[in-house]
């Protein structure tokens, strides 16, 4: 789709009425990690602070990390996790999951951390009544990287997502290995195929000498389930202690069995085996799926970024010719379902945003990182990330508040991107102060103009005698499938 | 007294007993455990209680009967042909992996009986099969000669625990020379592994126990006085105990932590990788 070169970026309509009014976290790209409020002033800049994602904690502290690994040698490798305090002090560290020796750069400890981690406390690290991350203790879930060697999957080497759970100390005190467990997963033949011959492989970024390693899974969220209704009826799979991710490169979403580690709960990799499956249609290169915690509108039920895009394995077909990244879609979804029937509860698409599927679908398109928040007003806060786009939109679909990431990469990817953001109510950072909240209304597009550029509207006007105006829904040259 | 083996069809440590009897010029019976069952079945009903199974219920063939003494498992019976009991402490259960042998100590071989030991390897390996061999760190100049020889496919260095528990869980004291030589040959061997392995001992009390994260810790710092290389690539790997659950895999994630602080790549072993 067509992008304007100049556009306006910070927020950009706020109702602050509509809103659930609080501070947002920003990964902004190579910068750090910025605290803005609803009007987007940057209240906070911790200043290099990386964001796989940032968090925003009580008491004004935030997680991050102090680095990334040199990506000639890994990919996404973050150095640590650390929580920071408002002053930017170090409160609690992990590094000790691997030992690293790069070329070039000192030997040293680095927690290999990618995507997401958790603290005890929160389910998924957002605000919810009476579940507020630890601060001063706890255990911390860290996703992170590992190479392994597994022939089911591929002759080739492997770049693996494994989980830790990791004590205040910083010690590991549970583990668990991706790659253990793909033999649940039910890939089908036409899928194991294409895995095998690539499964994912990429060198080190964008550094073509850097080692080659299949990026098989691709695991970017990972979250606990938390009290939630399903268990109390006795339904053992959703154990509060369970553990929900989503891979990427496979399409699948599942919940792990935190005593066994076994799969009890999963949709995906394949959206053809169900009726169910193929009503909630097949969901691409997702990110941030994660159940709805206790207390929130819609609590106990599966929300995900949908992204659309490329992803998946199985057969060859004219967008994928050797079966890899052979699901695709040209624009996202937000989708709320329903765990046990699987059944779309709430979604925002392209046509709840007001654009025509297909025609411009891709108005709401992030094909990679991107992440939805449930608010306790019932709202949702909508990172559309490969754009930097933010929004908070109600559960009739009303954007009340959007924000335009204004900071673009020069180091990294040169793009406004956002990986995912997080709102925090205001109790949680007393240091910032009470926060005005003026509001934006949307500006009318038609007559909005740079200065120099002429109004809207024609100077003059000639009517033609024998036209016969305009038909309401007139056809096109793709039809519309909604 | 007359010498009665039970042995099983392509039974290549059937064979290698055999011939080692044969070799020494004595007779004896030879009857096959399943299609003989008129003379292995009495027998078996008199010594099933000594007699032991594996993990999926298979016997454990050659099994030698002299009247005397029964030993079943060719580790166990060449160890006693060549030595009597003075080899016991350092042959066990050698298990049934088809062409593999196991559960043969070079560190607890005793003074004066390194040649019986080293002749039962000879046997062992001329007969097929290859052997896995467990050191812990003390003898190193005998197990220098069994690399030297090429009579072990596999080395074990098994890290018992730090310095001060090697009397109660070896059996013997590790002094930090043997281990540094040790190390040097488990790292010189084609396949050796270094594993710190937290196996069940008795105290001086005499009660079951085994070594706890923080002793894992303290043996890890005993390598690292000894080799000085604190990326040593070194395992943890817990071994089964009677009386004692089994350690899983989360179980060790304790035991790794502490051994880390010491020796930075150290990881849990898988048991399927082995």
């Amino acid at each position: 789709m067509g992008h304007p070169t100049i556009y306006p970026t910070g927020v950009t309509i706020y109702d602050p009425e509509k809103a659930w009014n609080g501070y947002t976290i920003v990964s902004a790209p190579d910068l750090g990690a910025i605290l803005i409020n609803m009007n987007g002033a940057e209240l906070r800049l911790w200043k290099d602070v990386h964001g796989f994602p940032n968090k925003i904690f009580p008491g004004g502290h935030i997680m991050g990390s102090t680095g990334t690994r040199n990506p000639k040698y890994a990919l996404q490798d973050q150095l640590d996790v650390v929580q920071l305090d408002w002053d930017g002090n170090i409160v609690w560290k992990f590094d000790k999951a691997e030992f690293i020796e790069d070329p070039g750069s000192p030997s040293r400890w680095m927690a290999r951390q990618h995507h997401d981690f958790q603290r005890e406390g929160s389910t998924v690290g957002y605000y919810a009544p009476g579940a507020e991350p630890k601060i001063n203790s706890g255990n911390t879930l860290v996703l992170s990287h590992k190479e392994v060697h597994c022939p089911y999957i591929s002759d080739k080497p492997l770049l693996d997502d494994v989980i830790y759970e990791v004590n205040w100390e910083g010690d590991i005190i549970w583990e668990w290995l991706c790659s253990d467990h793909v033999e649940e997963m039910g890939f089908t033949e036409a899928a194991r195929n294409a895995m095998c011959r690539d499964p994912n492989y990429r060198g080190g970024t964008l550094i073509e000498n850097a080692p080659g390693v299949g990026d098989w899974m691709h695991t970017n969220s990972m979250s606990t389930l938390g009290p939630n209704k399903w268990f109390d009826a006795g339904d053992a799979r959703f154990h509060p202690d369970n553990i929900i991710i989503d891979g990427r490169e496979t399409n699948i979403i599942c919940i792990i069995d935190k005593k066994t580690g076994k799969l009890v709960w999963k949709v995906g990799p394949d959206y053809d085996t169900s009726p169910e499956l193929k009503a909630l249609g097949w969901i691409i290169g997702q990110h941030h799926a994660h159940m709805i915690p206790r207390g929130l509108p819609g609590e106990g039920n599966i929300l995900v970024f949908d992204n659309g895009g490329w992803a998946g394995y199985g057969n060859p077909n004219p967008g994928a010719p050797k079966g890899v990244k052979a699901a695709q879609r040209d624009y996202s979804r937000v989708l709320e379902f329903d765990p046990v029937t699987l059944k779309i509860v709430w979604q925002y698409t392209p046509h709840e945003a007001g654009f025509l599927i297909p025609l411009d679908a891709s108005r709401f398109y992030s094909p990679f990182i991107s992440s939805a928040q449930r608010l306790p007003n019932g709202n949702t806060l909508i990172t559309e990330g490969s754009d930097g786009r933010l929004i908070e939109v109600t559960a009739e679909h009303e954007i009340v508040w959007e924000y335009i990431n204004p900071y673009r990469g020069k180091i990294s990817l040169p793009m406004h991107m956002v990986y995912r953001t997080y709102r925090a109510p205001y109790e949680w950072v007393p240091q910032a102060g009470k926060q005005k909240e003026v509001a934006i209304k949307p500006a009318d597009t038609a007559t909005f103009r740079m200065p120099g550029a002429a109004p809207l509207g024609p100077q003059s006007t000639v009517a033609v005698k024998g036209t016969i105006g305009y038909y309401s829904g007139a056809g096109h040259c793709v039809a519309a499938t909604e | 007294m007359p010498i009665t083996l039970y042995t099983g069809k392509n039974c290549a440590r059937c064979v290698i007993l055999k011939e080692y009897l044969a070799s020494r010029g004595q007779s004896f019976a030879a009857y096959d455990f399943q299609d003989d069952k008129d003379q292995f079945n009495p027998f078996y009903r008199a010594h099933r209680a000594a007699l032991h199974r594996d993990d999926e219920n298979r016997l454990e063939i050659p099994i030698y009967d002299d009247g005397v003494v029964v030993k079943q498992g060719i580790g166990e019976v060449l160890a006693y042909l060549l030595a009597g009991d003075a080899l016991a402490s350092c042959v066990g259960t050698t298990g049934v992996l088809h062409g593999w042998i196991s559960n043969l100590n070079v560190s607890a071989c005793p003074a004066g009986e390194e040649e019986h030991f080293l002749t039962m390897l000879r046997l062992l390996t001329k007969g097929g099969l290859q052997v896995i061999l467990d050191a812990d760190g003390r003898r190193p100049e005998l197990l220098e000669q069994v690399l030297k020889e090429g009579l072990a496919a596999r080395l074990m260095l098994n890290i018992l625990g730090p310095a001060e528990l090697y009397p109660a869980i070896a059996g013997g004291p590790l002094v930090p020379g043997d281990l540094k030589k040790s190390i040097a040959l488990a790292r010189s061997a084609k396949d050796g592994v270094i594993r710190i392995l937290v196996a069940p001992y008795r105290n001086s009390a005499g009660e079951l126990e085994r070594l706890t994260p923080v002793q894992a810790g303290a043996a890890a710092e005993f390598v690292f006085e000894a080799c000085a290389d604190r990326m040593l690539p070194v395992f943890i790997e817990a071994a089964s105990g009677e009386g004692l659950p089994d350690l899983r895999e989360q179980d060790l994630l304790p035991y790794r932590s502490k051994v880390r602080n010491t020796l930075v790549k150290a990881e849990i072993r898988k048991p399927e990788t082995h």
